[in-house]
C-alpha cells in the first residue's frame, strides 16, 4: 500500500446498538443483544426445535434490529410512501453515510464530493422490498394457479378478488421498482449527496465489507479519489437464508454463539449495517480531522483451487494475513488486538486458530504477556457481509480508546487457543500499549479471506443526548438471565426478549445499581425511583388489559360540570389515541361517571361526530341542577350510609373504592352528612359542581337526554365494555344500550364494584386512558391482589410499566419530532382475517360501434342495457385502501391552515389538510368503481367528521356499499356521503340568475383575497377568477376550473366562505361541515374552463351558516348544491389578525411598561386547536399534549402570552415580521435568543414580560394589599427569591423599591399587574 | 413511647404502601410523606382509618389532617404525625 489511510467518520447500526456510541458502549459493557426473531421476519410456524425438512427451522435466536430500522425519510428528500417500498438496506446506507460524513465534521463542511467515492461490501440476498415484490408477482400467481385447480368452483373474478386482496395485504408499493436495484446501496447515497467518485457494490460473502475497504483504500491510494465511504451491509433475515443455514447444519443447536470455546456449535445469525468515512491520513492532518485509527495496511486472498465450501483452508487466510502485514510495513508480532472472524463453528475456530498461530507464532514465554483475541459475534450475531465493517469498527474504537473489549459466552476455550500467543478477553480492560496495533479478520464461503491491520490515534469528547430518550429496556426468560450492564447507553436501549422484564428510567448507574438488586430479589417493582421489573409480566402471563377513561372526579378543577366534562372526554380520546398509535390494544373498556362515554366511544359504539355532537351540545347548565351538590368522602360505602341515614334528597353517587366514595344530596342534607362524617373522623369535603348526576335527583332532568340517547346513532361494540351500572358487560340489543345510559345518569357508578368484577374476569392491568386519579381508586380496590394501574397521562411512565407487564409498545411515539419512519424489515405471512365475500364480475364493456350511423342508436341502447346488467351485477361492498399524502396529492401544499415563515422545514407546523370537496371526490371516484359504466348524478348526506391531516401518509380506508343505485361510502372515521348513480346524466336545469337581495359589488378583487388572507389557499386551489356582485342572501363569481382535486367545488365553497366573512364582525372563520345535497348534471368540466357561481344563503346564526350553490355554464347548471353548511369558529378582530397575518400580530395586547396583556376567553375546543397550532412548533405541540388535560388551556395561555412578549420586545427593537412559532422558549428562556420571559397568569388573565436581563411580572386580583403583593411577587421572581422574605423599601405611588429593584404597579380592570422596570 | 409510635406508625404506613420498596426502606422522623413515600391522597385516608383502629379515637388523624392547608400537607413529615400521636395518647392518659 502506498499511503496510510485514515479512519476519520464511522456509523453503525447494529442488533442493540442504534448508533455508534450505543455499539461501543455495548461492546464494553459486554451486551449480548441477541433474542428470539421477531415474528414479522418469519413466522413462528416455521419453528420446529426436531426439524430436519428444508422449511422448518431448528433454531430462532439471533441478531435483529427490526426497532431499530428508522429512516428519516424527509430529512433525506425521499418520499415516504417511495421509503416504504424501497429496500431498507439502501434508505439505511444512505443514512449511515450521512452519520458517517456528519460524524466526521462534513455535515455542512464543504468537501471535494467530486473525488468522493462509496463501496459497500453486499450479498445478493432478497431483503425486504424484494421479497415483497415476490410475493406481489410470484406469490400471488402461485395462490390463484394452485386455488383454480383445487377449487375448481371459484370464478375467475373471484380468483382475481383473492390475488388483490393477498396483493393489498402483501403492500408492494408499484412506484418502488427503481427502489430494488441492488447496486443502488451505494449509487443511492452518490445521489442524494452528490458524490462523483466511485459508487458500487462488493459481493464477497462474509469478507464483503473488508474487501470493500481494500478496495476503498486502493482508491485512495492510487490518488483517483480524496475521500472514500467503505462499509457493509445485511439486512436479511428471510425464510430461503434461515433454511440454506440450517440445511448446512451451520446454526447453532444449543441456540448459544460460542465462538472460541470448546463447546461452540454453530452460528447465529445478525444483521446490520456500518460505514466508516477515509481519506489519506497525510490529507486528514493537514485539515485536521479527528482520526479515530490509521489503516496501515490491507490483505486479500482466495484460497485457490484447493478452496471447499463449507471447510476453510488455513493456506488462504494466512496469505491474505500476511499481505496485510507486509503492506503495513509492521512485524505481527507487534499486534495488541486481533478482531477474529470467530463464528463458532467447529471447524471455523480451529482453522481460524491455527492462521492465528502460523502468522502470530507460539504461544509467549512464561514472562511474555498473551495478545488479546475477540470476536463482536458473540454478542450481536453473525452479521455476514456486514460482519468484517463490525469487527473494524469494534477495532478502530478499541485502539482509539485504549480498551481492550471483552468477548461473551466463553468460559471453556478450545484447546487450540493454548497453541496460539492469544488470550480471550472475559471483561473490558485498558489496553497498555504505546502504540495500539489492531488486526481484523473476515473470511467469506467459498474462499475469499480479508485482513486489515490498523493502529488507534488517541483523542475526543461527544455531545449529550436528548433525556427524554433516556429508556433503558432488558428482557429475558428469567430474572437469573436478565444480565445488566454496569452502564446503559445514553439513548433509547432495548436489549434480549422474553417474559422477564425490566425498564429503567434516566439509567444512571446509580439507577442501575438498584435495578440489579431488584432483579436479584426476583419480585415485582412497578415504577418507583422510575425503575419497573417484572418477572413475569401480567399480560405475559395472560392477565387482561383494559383501558379506564375517567370522568368528573373529586380531583377535577372548578369549572360548570359541563365544560369540565368536554374537557375530559376530549383528553381521554388523545390518550386513547397516543396508546393505540403506541400498539396497545384493550382487551376489555371501562369509563367512570362521563368516562363511560369515552369508553363507548373506544369501543365503536359512537362515532367520533357523535360524541362531538354531544361535547357540543354540552352547555353550560345542560348537567346542572340547582341546589345539589357533591361531597367526597374519605370512606366506604357502609359508613357513608350511615352518615346519611334519614336524610331527605341524598344518595350515593359515586363508590370509588374502599376509601372513597361520593355523596350527592340537596344543601342541607349534604351539610348534615359533611357534619356526621367529620364528626366520625373521616376526611369529607364539598365539590365545585352543583348538579346532581348519578342519583334519582336528576330524574327530572333526564328526559332531554333520554331523547338524545333514543335517537343516538349507535354500532355493536368492537371490544368489550363493561358498565358501572350494571358491574356486568355492556348489553349486545341496541335499545337496550339507550336505556342503560339514561340509568347511568340516574344510578350510582359502582366503580369499586366494577374493578372486582373486571379483576375476577381476569383482568390484570388498568390503564387510566386520560387525566384523574382512577389510578389510585384501582390501587385502593385491588390492594393485595396481582394488578397493575397505569397512568397514560405520564406516557414514558406508561409505556415502560405496559413494556414490563408484557405489552409490546412502540417507544418511537414518544419523541415524534424526530419523525424517523419505521422500516418494515420482514414480510410477514399474509392472513386473511375473514372468508372473502366472493360475488360475480362486472362483464367486459359493451364492444365499439363498428356499425355505420345508423345502428348507432341501437347499439347505444345495447350498450345501456349491458352496464345495467354490469350494475346489477357487480359486487355490492367493496374495501380500498387509499395513502393520501403529499406525495399521491402534491397540490395539499396549497391547503395549508397555517402559513409558516418561506422555507419552514416542518410540514405539520404547516398543517395540510385534505379539502371537504377533494374527500367528495374521492368518494365518488372509489363508489364508481361498484357501479362501472354508469354515471354520479347525486352525492347526498355529505359529512366531514375530522380533518384529514397529509404532513405523515394517511392510509385511508374507502368502505362502499351499493343499495341499488345508491352507494354509501365512508372514509374511516373521516367523511361519509352516500353517491347516487344512473346510467346518464338527467337534462340540465336553467343556470340560477335570479338577482340577489340589495346587490353592490365585492369590496375586494380576487387577487386581494388570496392575497391579504381572506383565503388561506395557494396557487393550486386559488380559483375564483370573478367575484361579486354581493348582497344579503348572497354572493355571485365565476370559478376557474383548477387540475387540484376538488378544486372547483373548493372554489365555490371560496366564495361562500367569503361571504360569511364580509357579512360577520366576529367568528369570521368558517369551514365545511356538511353538505345535504349535489346534483351533477354532466361530467366534470375540464382545467382552464370558467363557471358562474351563485351563492345563496338559507340559514344564518351564530354557530353556522348553510347556503344553496349553482354551478352553472352557459345559461344551465351543472351542479346544483342544497344546504351546505359552514360551522363557525370563534375569532374576535385581533384572533382574526393572528389568524391571517400572524407575522405582523399579537393576540395579547401590549401595555405602556413593555408588558403583554392576554385575556384568554377562547373556550371552544376548535378554537382552541387553532390558537395552539398557530403559536407551538412540533416539539412545543409535544409538550402541549404531555400536559394535564386540564391545565393544557392555561400552559397554552401563557405560551401564547410569552411568545408575544418577545416578539413585542423585538419589534420594537426594530425587527421585522417574526411568526410565533420562530419563538421557542425553554421554560423562561428564549432559545437561540439572548433574552428571558417572565410570566405570571390569574384565572384567563396571562400578562408577560420579556428583556435581557431577568424580568418579574405578576398579576393579582384588586384588592386590600393587592399592589404590594403584586409588587413584591413580580420581584420575588425576578430575584428567584421567596416573595415572603422580601420587603418594599421604598415608593412612591404606582412605583415600588423592592430589594433594589424598581417594580411599576398599574391597576388594570379587576386586577393589579406588577412589572420590574429595567435597570437603565 | 415516642419510639414505639413511630414503629408502630411505620409499619402501618408500610402495610398501606404495600409494596416492596417500603419494606427496605428506613422510615423516621425526616421521612416526608410526599417526597419519599409518595403517599396518595387515599392512601392518606387508609393510614387514618388504620391509625384509627390501632389507636382509638382520640387519634383523629383525618381531623388533624383536615385543618391543615395543603402545602403544610404537602411537607408533612413522620415526625410530626409521631409527634401528633404522642401529644393524643398523653392528654388521653392525663384524662
Amino acid at each position: 500500500m502506498t499511503s496510510d489511510v485514515a479512519i476519520i467518520g464511522m456509523a453503525c447500526l447494529f442488533p442493540g446498538a442504534p448508533d455508534l456510541e450505543s455499539f461501543w458502549h455495548n461492546v464494553c459493557a459486554g451486551v449480548d443483544a441477541i433474542g428470539d426473531v421477531p415474528p414479522a421476519r418469519w413466522d413462528p410456524a416455521f419453528y420446529d426445535p426436531a426439524a430436519t425438512a428444508a422449511d422448518r427451522f431448528y433454531c430462532r435466536r439471533g441478531g435483529f434490529v427490526d426497532e431499530l430500522a428508522r429512516f428519516d425519510a424527509a430529512g433525506h428528500g425521499v418520499m415516504p410512501v417511495a421509503a416504504r417500498g424501497a429496500e431498507p438496506d439502501q434508505l439505511l446506507t444512505l443514512e449511515l453515510a450521512t452519520r458517517a460524513l456528519a460524524d466526521a465534521g462534513y455535515a455542512d463542511r464543504p468537501f471535494a464530493r467530486a473525488r468522493t467515492g462509496i463501496v459497500i461490501g453486499r450479498g445478493n440476498y432478497a431483503g425486504a422490498g424484494r421479497a415483497r415484490l415476490e410475493q406481489h408477482v410470484r406469490g400471488a400467481e402461485q395462490l390463484v394457479v394452485a386455488l383454480r385447480g383445487l377449487v375448481p368452483s371459484l370464478s375467475e373474478a373471484e380468483l382475481a378478488r383473492v390475488k388483490a386482496e393477498l396483493q393489498a395485504q402483501v403492500g408492494y408499493v408499484p412506484d418502488a421498482a427503481i427502489g430494488l436495484v441492488p447496486n443502488l446501496t451505494a449509487s443511492r447515497v452518490a445521489n442524494r449527496l452528490d458524490l462523483q467518485g466511485p459508487a458500487f457494490t462488493v459481493d464477497a460473502a462474509c469478507a464483503s465489507a473488508l474487501v470493500a475497504v481494500d478496495q476503498a483504500c486502493a482508491e485512495l491510494g492510487a490518488g483517483r479519489s480524496d475521500f472514500m465511504l467503505a462499509g457493509g451491509v445485511h439486512l436479511c433475515h428471510d425464510e430461503a437464508f434461515w433454511s440454506v443455514f440450517c440445511q448446512l447444519g451451520a446454526l447453532s443447536r444449543a441456540q448459544q454463539i460460542r465462538p472460541f470455546d470448546r463447546r461452540a456449535d454453530g452460528i447465529l445469525i445478525g444483521e446490520g449495517l456500518g460505514v466508516v468515512l477515509l481519506r489519506r491520513r497525510a490529507d486528514a492532518e493537514r485539515d485536521g480531522d479527528r482520526i479515530y485509527a490509521v489503516i496501515r495496511g490491507t490483505g486479500v486472498a482466495s484460497d485457490g483451487r484447493d478452496s471447499s465450501l463449507m471447510n476453510p483452508r488455513v493456506e488462504g487466510q494466512v496469505l491474505a494475513l500476511e499481505r496485510a502485514w507486509a503492506a503495513a510495513g509492521l512485524d505481527p508480532a507487534s499486534v495488541g488486538l486481533v478482531e477474529a472472524h470467530g463464528t463458532g463453528t467447529p471447524a471455523g475456530d480451529a482453522a481460524e486458530l491455527e492462521t492465528l498461530r502460523r502468522v502470530f507464532g507460539p504461544p509467549p514465554d512464561r514472562d511474555g504477556e498473551r495478545v488479546g483475541l475477540g470476536t463482536v459475534k458473540s454478542m450481536i450475531g453473525h452479521a455476514m457481509p456486514a460482519a468484517g465493517i463490525a469487527g473494524l469498527i469494534k477495532a478502530a474504537l478499541a485502539a482509539h480508546h485504549g480498551v481492550l473489549p471483552p468477548t461473551l459466552h466463553c468460559e471453556e476455550p478450545h484447546d487450540a487457543v493454548e497453541r496460539t500467543r492469544f488470550r480471550l478477553i472475559a471483561r473490558a480492560e485498558e489496553w497498555r500499549q504505546a502504540e495500539r496495533r489492531a488486526a481484523v479478520n473476515a473470511f467469506g464461503f467459498g474462499g475469499i479471506n480479508a485482513h486489515v491491520v490498523l493502529v488507534g490515534v488517541a483523542a475526543p469528547s461527544k455531545p449529550a443526548p436528548r433525556a427524554e430518550e433516556r429508556i433503558f429496556l432488558a428482557a429475558a426468560a428469567s430474572p437469573a438471565e436478565l444480565a445488566l450492564p454496569a452502564s446503559a447507553p445514553d439513548r433509547f436501549a432495548k436489549l434480549g426478549s422474553g417474559p422477564c422484564r425490566l425498564a429503567v428510567l434516566d439509567p444512571t448507574p446509580a439507577r442501575l445499581e438498584r435495578a440489579r438488586a431488584i432483579v436479584a430479589k426476583g419480585r415485582p417493582w412497578r415504577g418507583r425511583d422510575g425503575i419497573w421489573f417484572s418477572p413475569r409480566g401480567l399480560i405475559a402471563d395472560g392477565g387482561k388489559l383494559a383501558f379506564a377513561f375517567p370522568g368528573v372526579d373529586a380531583t377535577s378543577v372548578a369549572g360548570t360540570i359541563e365544560e369540565t366534562g368536554a374537557g375530559i372526554v376530549e383528553a381521554n380520546r388523545r390518550a386513547e389515541r397516543a396508546l393505540r398509535a403506541a400498539g396497545v390494544e384493550p382487551d376489555v373498556l371501562l369509563g367512570h361517571s362521563i368516562g363511560e362515554w369515552s369508553a363507548m366511544h373506544a369501543a365503536g359504539m359512537i362515532r367520533d361526530e357523535v360524541l362531538d355532537g354531544f361535547i357540543a351540545r354540552a352547555r353550560p347548565g345542560a348537567l346542572a341542577v340547582p341546589g345539589v351538590v357533591f361531597v367526597a368522602a374519605g370512606c366506604g360505602r357502609a359508613v357513608a350510609e350511615e352518615a346519611m341515614a334519614g336524610l331527605p334528597d341524598i344518595a350515593l353517587s359515586h363508590d370509588n373504592c374502599p376509601h372513597q366514595v361520593v355523596l350527592c344530596g340537596v344543601e342541607a342534607s349534604a351539610e348534615a352528612a359533611l357534619a356526621r362524617l367529620r364528626a366520625r373522623g373521616v376526611l369529607a369535603q364539598r365539590l365545585p359542581f352543583q348538579s346532581g348526576f348519578h342519583t334519582p335527583l336528576f330524574a327530572g332532568h333526564v328526559a332531554v337526554h333520554r331523547d338524545n340517547f333514543a335517537t343516538l346513532p349507535l354500532a355493536p361494540a368492537r371490544v368489550p365494555l363493561w358498565s358501572a351500572t350494571t358491574c356486568a358487560p355492556y348489553p349486545a340489543d341496541l335499545d337496550v344500550v339507550r336505556a342503560l345510559a339514561v340509568e347511568h345518569l340516574l344510578a350510582p357508578v359502582r366503580f369499586r364494584e366494577l374493578v372486582l368484577a373486571l379483576h375476577d374476569a381476569g383482568v390484570r392491568v388498568f390503564v387510566q386512558a386520560g387525566a384523574g386519579s382512577l389510578v389510585q381508586l384501582v390501587e385502593d380496590t385491588l390492594r393485595g391482589r396481582p394488578h397493575a394501574a397505569i397512568a397514560a397521562s405520564e406516557p414514558r411512565r406508561a409505556l415502560a410499566a405496559l413494556w414490563v407487564e408484557g405489552q409490546e409498545v412502540d417507544f418511537a411515539t414518544l419523541w415524534p419530532a424526530r419523525a424517523a419512519l419505521p422500516l418494515d424489515l420482514g414480510v410477514p405471512l399474509v392472513r386473511f382475517g375473514s372468508a372473502l365475500a366472493v360475488a360475480p364480475p362486472a362483464p367486459a364493456p359493451a364492444p365499439p360501434g363498428r356499425l355505420a350511423s345508423a345502428f348507432a342508436g341501437t347499439l347505444d341502447a345495447i350498450a345501456r342495457a349491458q352496464t345495467e346488467v354490469a350494475a346489477a351485477l357487480a359486487p355490492s361492498t367493496r374495501t380500498s385502501l387509499r395513502t393520501l399524502s403529499l406525495a399521491t396529492m402534491p397540490e395539499l401544499i396549497d391547503h395549508t391552515f397555517f402559513r409558516q415563515p418561506e422555507g419552514w422545514s416542518v410540514l405539520s407546523d404547516r398543517h395540510p389538510v385534505v379539502p371537504m370537496t377533494a374527500l367528495i371526490a374521492l368518494m365518488i371516484e372509489e363508489a364508481g368503481k361498484l357501479a362501472p359504466g354508469r354515471v354520479a348524478v347525486a352525492v347526498e348526506d355529505v359529512r366531514a367528521f375530522r380533518w384529514l391531516v397529509a404532513a405523515t401518509p394517511v392510509a385511508a380506508r374507502f368502505v362502499c356499499r351499493r343499495d341499488g343505485d345508491r352507494v354509501a361510502v365512508q372514509i374511516d372515521g373521516y367523511a361519509e356521503a352516500t353517491v347516487r348513480f344512473a346510467a346518464a346524466y338527467p337534462p340540465a336545469p336553467s343556470d340560477d340568475t335570479a338577482p340577489l337581495a340589495g346587490a353592490t359589488p365585492a369590496p375586494h378583487t380576487p387577487e386581494q383575497i388570496y392575497a391579504d388572507r381572506w383565503m388561506f389557499h395557494g396557487p393550486a386551489y386559488r380559483g375564483i377568477a370573478a367575484v361579486g356582485p354581493m348582497g344579503a342572501d348572497g354572493i355571485r363569481g365565476t370559478l376557474e376550473t383548477g387540475a387540484a382535486t376538488g378544486a372547483l367545488l373548493d372554489n365555490a365553497g371560496q366564495l361562500f366562505g367569503y361571504w360569511v366573512m364580509l357579512a360577520n364582525a366576529i367568528d369570521r372563520m368558517a369551514m365545511p361541515v356538511a353538505i345535504a345535497r349535489l346534483e351533477l348534471y354532466g361530467p366534470h368540466p375540464a382545467p382552464g374552463e370558467r363557471l358562474a357561481c351563485t351563492v345563496r344563503v338559507r340559514r344564518h346564526d351564530e354557530r353556522a351558516v348553510v347556503a344553496d350553490l349553482t354551478l352553472g355554464r352557459a345559461g344551465r347548471a351543472w351542479c346544483r348544491i342544497a344546504g351546505w353548511e359552514d360551522r363557525r369558529f370563534t375569532t374576535d378582530e385581533r384572533f382574526w389578525n393572528v389568524l391571517t397575518f400572524p407575522e405582523r400580530n399579537l393576540l395579547a395586547e401590549p401595555r405602556a411598561g413593555g408588558w403583554v396583556w392576554l385575556s384568554d376567553g377562547y373556550r371552544a375546543a376548535a378554537t382552541r386547536e387553532q390558537l395552539m397550532r398557530r403559536y407551538l412548533g412540533e416539539r412545543e405541540r409535544a409538550a402541549y399534549e404531555a400536559q394535564p388535560p386540564l391545565a393544557q388551556r392555561a400552559w397554552l395561555s401563557g405560551r401564547v402570552a410569552a411568545k408575544d412578549a418577545v416578539r413585542d420586545l423585538l419589534w420594537r427593537g426594530g425587527a421585522g415580521p417574526l411568526f410565533p412559532i420562530e419563538i421557542e422558549l425553554d421554560g423562561e428562556t428564549v432559545v437561540g435568543r439572548d433574552l428571558r420571559v417572565a410570566l405570571a397568569q390569574q384565572g384567563e388573565i396571562a400578562v408577560a414580560l420579556a428583556a435581557r436581563g431577568r424580568p418579574g411580572i405578576a398579576v393579582e386580583e384588586d384588592g386590600d394589599g393587592a399592589r404590594v403583593r403584586a409588587a413584591l411577587a413580580a420581584a420575588g421572581q425576578a430575584r428567584g427569591a421567596d416573595p415572603r422574605r422580601l420587603r418594599v423599601a421604598d415608593r412612591t405611588d404606582e412605583r415600588l423599591l423592592v430589594d433594589g429593584l424598581w417594580v411599576d404597579t398599574r391597576r388594570h380592570g379587576r386586577h393589579v399587574v406588577a412589572w420590574t422596570v429595567s435597570e437603565t | 413511647m415516642r419510639e414505639q409510635v413511630l414503629r408502630r406508625l411505620a409499619a402501618l404506613i408500610r402495610d398501606v404502601i404495600g409494596e416492596d420498596w417500603v419494606a427496605e426502606m428506613e422510615i423516621g422522623d425526616q421521612t416526608s410523606f410526599n417526597q419519599d413515600l409518595e403517599l396518595e391522597s387515599i392512601e392518606f385516608v387508609a393510614l387514618a382509618e388504620r391509625l384509627q383502629a390501632e389507636f382509638g379515637q382520640h387519634v383523629d388523624f383525618a381531623g388533624w389532617l383536615a385543618g391543615k392547608e395543603l402545602a403544610e400537607i404537602v411537607q408533612l413529615r413522620v415526625g410530626a404525625v409521631v409527634d401528633y400521636i404522642v401529644t393524643c395518647l398523653s392528654s388521653k392518659s392525663a384524662a
